[in-house]
């Protein structure tokens, strides 16, 4: 995938955005600490440190507050794109966090 | 009838040109059947009017209005009125006066030959008797323009009788002149592919209001590029038959160094991909819009600033680093917990990622 519009709309990529986006937005848990590894991931193996960090940091969180989590076959195969290109993957995961949280819109407008 | 204003290398002097053609052939026509079209057709800017009759006894004519005012000083603030103080910053005030009226009885003189004729290019001649306004086109400053061994001055650049004066209508009338403290004019022309020229006032009219605090030329011209797609999304979406295209904007600043205004910098910025998605999927573009508008007026506040240049720099080159760049940016509002008017859909980023090339 060479488009940052193709990695943007892959399942999995999604599925980290979306529990980025929660982590960085919710009060309790206001996650800066990966929005700074994210931005600094500049090869693979810092954006898989970066990512691994992360689901350490929320994982309590979001299994309390029943957050949508990536899985490990996600986490696989965002690691298979980021072996092509690391700077698409994190693009495509930060742009995530600029979307409108369902709670924040009207009703019916909810993901997934 | 169609002409053909062929480009001369002065890309701004060109554009100004080919407006100010269909504007007198506009103001001209005793038929007044349809309005005078401008399209690029590469090296030249062809302007077609179907059953055009321009003649001087309707330019004369007392009813003609239009003709008159646009001849006139008028408000600044009003979109359709002419920008002769600034089209002639360079000049003192009584220079400004005696220009205005020269242009008006050059174009009066030159419109019946146009008549007689049904095709014709219009060729400017750089040995003429005219000298080309600085803010009209900022290559025509006095200065270095080129390698020089020796000599570091060149003189004004002087242009045919004719075509200084279409240049200096269509300047005066199709040029927007933003006035900055501190920084000046920025000065901005919508380059037009294939526009006519009552479409082109109409644009005029609903896009001049929208102006804000600018930090830069880039700034501004960035977000009339935003404001132009947005009225032209909203054109296509009502289904309207005439949707105008543009091609780029062309810009570039004056600032005062003590009593002279000299240029600054200047560029253009490509619409096409704008335009592309504004008129292809309005539906998609405004979410994207309403959020880019947004980031403008915000970064237009200071202390926000960082919003507004992140999304300029995004617009005038979309590539990867920049829009990491505004996602960065745009995230640490939102994550701050600053109330955020405006933020993307699902969609609407799809479209913005789109934009973003491989560079």
């Amino acid at each position: 995938m060479s488009r940052l519009s193709d990695v943007y709309s892959h399942p999995s990529i999604k599925r980290f955005g979306q529990a980025y986006r929660r982590a960085l937005r919710d009060r309790s848990t206001q996650d800066y600490a990966s929005l700074i590894d994210l931005e600094n991931a500049e090869t693979p193996e810092r954006l898989a440190e970066a990512i691994r960090r992360f689901l350490r940091r929320n994982h309590k969180a979001a299994e309390e507050k029943n957050w949508f989590w990536p899985g490990d076959q996600q986490l696989e195969e965002v690691m298979a794109l980021a072996q092509e290109n690391v700077a698409l993957v994190r693009a495509a995961i930060e742009s995530y966090a600029l979307l409108w949280e369902p709670s924040q819109r009207a009703s019916g407008m909810k993901e997934d | 009838m169609q002409f053909w204003i062929t480009k001369s290398g002065l890309e701004i002097f060109d554009v100004a040109r080919a407006y100010g053609l269909a504007a007198l052939l506009s103001f001209a026509d005793e038929d007044q059947s349809s309005s005078p079209e401008i399209k690029d057709v590469g090296t030249a800017y062809r302007i077609n009017l179907p059953n055009g009759k321009p003649s001087l006894s309707r330019l004369k004519d007392r009813g003609n209005t239009g003709w008159l005012e646009a001849f006139t000083v008028g408000d600044f603030r009003d979109p359709l009125s002419a920008q002769w103080n600034c089209l002639f910053i360079t000049d003192t005030a009584g220079q400004r006066e005696t220009k205005r009226f020269s242009v008006q009885s050059a174009l009066e003189k030159f419109v019946d030959d146009l008549r007689a004729r049904e095709s014709v290019a219009l060729v400017p001649k750089f040995d003429g008797e005219e000298t080309l306004p600085g803010a009209l086109d900022p290559t025509a400053f006095k200065g270095l323009r080129g390698r020089t061994r020796g000599q570091y001055s060149e003189g004004q650049t002087k242009v045919d009788r004719f075509n200084w004066a279409l240049g200096c209508v269509g300047g005066a009338l199709a040029g927007r002149f933003v006035y900055q403290r501190n920084a000046g004019y920025f000065v901005l022309y919508p380059m037009p592919e294939s526009v006519k020229w009552t479409d082109f006032r109409e644009l005029r009219q609903e896009t001049y209001g929208e102006r804000l605090n600018y930090l830069s030329v880039q700034n501004a011209a960035a977000h009339y590029s935003v404001v132009l797609a947005e009225r032209l999304r909203q054109r296509a979406a009502s289904g309207l038959s005439s949707t105008p295209r543009y091609s780029n904007i062309l810009y570039f600043s004056l600032f005062k160094t003590g009593n002279q205004w000299k240029p600054g910098t200047a560029g253009h910025l490509n619409l096409q991909p704008l335009l592309e998605l504004a008129t292809q999927r309005p539906n998609d573009a405004e979410g994207v819009f309403n959020v880019w508008r947004y980031l403008f007026r915000r970064g237009s506040v200071r202390g926000n600033e960082d919003l507004a240049l992140a999304i300029t720099d995004f617009i005038m080159h979309p590539t990867l680093t920049t829009y990491e760049r505004h996602v960065r940016v745009f995230t640490r509002y939102i994550a701050r917990g600053t109330t955020v008017e405006f933020q993307y859909s699902e969609q609407s980023l799809k479209e913005v990622t789109a934009l973003v090339s491989s560079q």
